[in-house]
């Protein structure tokens, strides 16, 4: 294949990254810092959380529905890995499975309500937000606990300037490169998101394709949740809220459409780290973090644009 | 037997929305909690809370006939708080000039967003959740973080006033809900709306053009949230950062509990009068019961959940 038409095939992951590379080289401009191997430590360090979330999402976007609750479900997870339920390095492997438990069965309510009661996919989300978050609280009515030392040493220890949860962020997207490639769920997800009449006409079970994407949806979302509790150190159940909208954000600046179907998980590596690399060099930089809002809403407001003006004149 | 039938038919054709008797069944078992809470005043009250959630969620049911959804109504709120406290100074003579300037910002924003949306076809969920995002910034930058100054008595009586026992508020909210219950019911532009969420290019092929539509929609969302702003300042009387989260994803869960759809060509203007007043009795009946917060969002959560079902949400995909 030749240079010009793999560029035209993939011209979405192209702008995104050029956006990456334009983030960088503003950052690398206005501080010294920026390109020093702790600040990009840091920065791996805050995206991770994101990262993994945003993998999750992007399986429920692909089915032209949405998860709202995965917010909810990381805050759910630091309050779960907070809790100091047996003494020990070793007792903290309870809290994970506990923590991910949780985040599988928030998925199966999830499935149940859009597959079942065919509730659409963003009020039904809503909802179990709403449920979820009030489990937090429940949990954890205000911010404490602690994760052993340990425990947050395991996963944001650093191997050169690599956190070590990095690795688990990339066995996650490995993993997802695997499934929606070269897996039966894979290809369905594409079909049932791409058109779900047509999908059930040709004997895919629609349904457990929901249900399958939403519990391991959330299932990513807790893990995500399991990272920001190691590098909080304690939990807070109102840690998460910022990671619905946000997630959903790296997705569409990933190139995923909204409208199902389309897109592959390749460009919400980039995505992820603009968003985190905004507010990261504002803060060098030492202007307002109150810009990182303003910046974070053009970028998605012209990138979606450029991406329906070049839909547009493809027809 | 004949009779019983007769009276069925009869109540069939009167169309009660199912979420009106939602909001009966809370107000009764608000009557068995706390018996104060149903007496007259208090009921007036409710009427003067919901008047936020009455404006913002017209406004987001306009927009889902449609078939698009407005996330950035909260941060319009939002910024129209602070702009109208700190613009207003406690001058009385500011109030009618800077409330203008504000239905002014709500419409601008409405006709960006509808913009991108009909014009540029783009996804109206990421336009306004960027849009969102983007005010939310430019209000922070405004307010310096701290917003400051108040809002004048004379602006505030519209939402603290009473005319006898009826509040301003709920004289506010009903004449604009009378007005556009009227436009919507006896003027083309209320069809074509509804035609244009079913299909835009039967609209189009009847020799009105769809996109004016979907613009027109996006920015009476935008006043709505504008007037939604207003009604907040003047009940709160100062600028306040965190108000307006609530109303971001509510106002969607109000106008689907009054009878939208995601699919556009549905919605009611009293089916979600009646679901903003459903959600102000649920959290008086939650805050009545005592509970804290955990158990409160649990509550909601279900509530909006067996809302949701009763409402026939299941007809829709």
């Amino acid at each position: 294949m030749n240079l010009r038409a793999f560029i035209k095939r993939h011209d979405n992951l192209f702008i995104v990254y050029a956006i990456l590379l334009a983030v960088a080289v503003v950052g690398a401009v206005s501080s010294p810092r920026f390109l020093t191997g702790i600040n990009l430590g840091n920065i791996m360090e805050q995206a991770v959380g994101l990262g993994i979330v945003a993998l999750g999402q992007v399986l429920t976007i692909l089915l032209a529905g949405i998860d709202l609750s995965v917010g909810a479900v990381v805050s759910m997870s630091t309050a779960i890995m907070s809790l100091e339920l047996s003494g020990g390095a070793a007792g903290i492997l309870l809290n994970i499975l506990l923590t991910l438990a949780a985040g599988a069965l928030v998925g199966v309510f999830n499935g149940f309500g859009i597959v079942r009661l065919r509730i659409p996919p963003f009020i039904m989300t809503l909802s179990t937000m709403c449920i979820v978050n009030g489990v937090a609280l429940k949990i954890r009515p205000v911010p404490g606990g602690s994760i052993p030392y340990e425990f947050m040493d395991l996963l944001f220890g650093r191997i050169g300037i690599f956190p070590h949860a990095v690795l688990l962020w990339a066995v996650a997207g490995a993993l997802l490169v695997w499934l929606l490639g070269s897996r039966r769920l894979g290809r369905n997800l594409y079909a049932v998101g791409g058109n779900p009449t047509t999908a059930a006409l040709s004997g895919i079970p629609v349904g457990r394709v929901r249900m399958q994407a939403h519990i391991l949806c959330s299932v990513l979302a807790a893990v995500g949740g399991i990272c920001v509790a190691a590098r909080m150190g304690s939990g807070d159940a109102t840690l998460g809220e910022t990671y619905s909208m946000d997630s959903v954000t790296v997705c569409v600046l990933g190139g995923v459409s909204l409208f199902g179907g389309q897109g592959n998980i390749v460009g919400l590596l980039a995505s992820t780290f603009i968003l985190t690399g905004i507010s990261n060099i504002l803060n060098m930089v030492g202007v307002s973090s109150y810009y990182q809002y303003v910046f974070k809403g053009l970028i998605l407001l012209v990138t979606v644009l450029v991406f329906s003006i070049k839909d547009k004149q493809k027809g | 037997m004949e009779k019983s039938i007769k009276w069925k038919d009869r109540f069939a054709r009167l169309n009660v929305p199912i979420i009106f008797w939602g909001l009966l069944l809370l107000v009764v078992i608000l009557g068995f909690v706390s018996p104060n809470s149903v007496k007259p005043a208090h009921l007036l009250d409710f009427t003067r809370q919901a008047a936020p959630m009455i404006l913002v969620a017209i406004g987001q049911t306009i927009v889902m006939m449609i078939g698009g959804l407005d996330l950035s109504v909260a941060a319009v709120m939002v910024l129209i708080d602070v702009v109208a406290a700190q613009m207003m100074m406690n001058d009385p003579s500011r109030a009618v000039p800077v409330a203008l300037l504000c239905l002014c910002i709500g419409m601008v924003v409405g006709l960006v967003n509808g913009f991108l949306c009909a014009v540029m076809h783009m996804p109206s969920f990421v336009v306004t959740l960027g849009m969102s995002t983007l005010l939310l910034g430019v209000t922070l930058l405004y307010s310096g973080g701290s917003p400051k100054g108040s809002i004048p008595d004379n602006f505030r009586f519209l939402g603290t006033g009473f005319a006898g026992k009826i509040p301003m508020a709920a004289i506010v909210w009903l004449v604009i809900a009378a007005v556009v219950i009227l436009v919507m019911r006896f003027l083309p532009i209320g069809r074509y709306i509804m035609a244009t969420g079913v299909n835009p290019m039967a609209v189009y092929q009847s020799g009105v053009d769809p996109v004016r539509i979907q613009l027109t929609c996006y920015v009476l969302c935008g006043l709505f949230a504008a007037l939604a702003g207003l009604q907040i300042s003047a009940y709160i009387g100062t600028a306040s950062l965190q108000l307006g989260e609530d109303y971001q994803t509510r106002s969607i869960a109000v106008a689907l509990l009054g009878g939208a759809a995601f699919t556009g060509g549905k919605g009611s203007i009293f089916g979600t009068i009646l679901a903003s007043l459903f959600m102000v009795v649920m959290s008086s009946l939650i805050a009545v019961l005592n509970m804290d917060a955990g158990d409160q969002n649990i509550i909601q959560g279900v509530i909006i959940l067996v809302g949701l079902l009763l409402s026939g949400m299941k007809k829709d995909d």
